[in-house]
């Protein structure tokens, strides 16, 4: 028994075809998916105050004990601007886009981080 | 026995065992078996060879009804994701038939069967469910399993095709 008693010669094209095109997007996928696709996820005393896509600016303004903590988000990166507390080490922690990274304000209990949590059990069901 | 009435018997046996078969692969545990054979696409490629494209379409439309009847999830999103994907199937199918039906045996219009059905409910899965073009990621994986139920599903559509006109030349 061959393949060929199997399968006919376009049927073979076709499915070779759709492993190559499989394999290709294998390694292409992840690029084209997870570029831009990002977003930063703001805390404020280790809650969840938003959700933010990475590639439309804003600023976001976060209540902490000691006051406003402006979270900026420009041109694919995150950044705090400004924070009432009395070191700025936040605002001096610079920014971080799509590649990941986190900024902590501890005195003002903010955290900005990539929204990258894996989350419990499965997102849908196809039947 | 009147032909037209003939038709109509065997059609509906047809799309009885689609439901039939639709239904009992919905209640398969997704945590072992992840993705979905499409074994009722068995059953309308069948239906395209022996009757016809308007023939399976009806079969396939017929058993996606049926079956979301059947599994009480009429309406819901994993009925519009069955309906997306049976439709793209069948359309994918007929046309592979209708063009390529010299080149491709059952088992290559099967496999354009399978990968039309997977991208279709990913697709409407990004569209209605997820919208995270993260979801994306699993287009790789999913083009491999059509291409592995695809190869399955054509062989045993093949078998029935041949079964199917054994028993009715006989009766």
């Amino acid at each position: 028994m061959s393949v060929r008693s199997y399968m006919t010669a376009g049927d073979a094209v076709l499915l070779v075809s759709t492993l190559v095109l499989s394999a290709v997007l294998f390694f292409f996928m992840p690029r084209w998916v997870l570029s831009g696709g990002a977003e930063v996820e703001i805390l404020a005393h280790d809650n969840v105050v938003g959700r933010y896509a990475l590639d439309s600016d804003r600023e976001v303004r976060v209540a902490g004990p000691l006051g406003t903590t402006v979270v900026e988000i420009k041109g694919g990166n995150a950044a705090i601007r400004s924070s009432p507390c009395p070191n700025k080490f936040c605002v001096h922690m610079g920014e971080f886009g799509a590649e990941g990274g986190v900024l902590v304000c501890v005195p003002n209990e903010v955290v900005v981080r990539i929204g990258t949590e894996p989350r419990e059990g499965l997102d849908a069901v196809t039947r | 026995m009147n032909d037209r009435v003939q038709k109509l018997s065997r059609l509906a046996l047809l799309l009885a065992l689609a439901t039939a078969i639709h239904t009992a692969e919905a209640l398969l545990p997704v945590t072992v078996v992840w993705f979905r054979f499409g074994f009722a696409n068995i059953i309308g490629l069948a239906t395209l060879y022996l009757f016809g494209f308007r023939a399976a379409l009806f079969v396939t439309l017929g058993r996606v009804f049926l079956g979301g009847l059947a599994s009480g999830l009429f309406g819901s999103p994993a009925f519009m994701l069955s309906l997306a994907g049976g439709l793209c199937a069948i359309l994918a199918m007929g046309l592979a038939w209708r063009l390529f039906g010299q080149l491709l045996s059952e088992v290559g219009v099967s496999l354009v069967g399978a990968v039309a059905h997977n991208v279709a409910q990913l697709g409407v899965a990004y569209l209605i469910l997820i919208k995270n073009p993260g979801i994306f990621l699993l287009l790789p994986l999913l083009l491999l399993t059509a291409a592995g139920t695809g190869v399955i599903n054509g062989l045993a559509a093949r078998f029935f095709i041949a079964q199917f006109r054994q028993v009715t030349a006989a009766a």
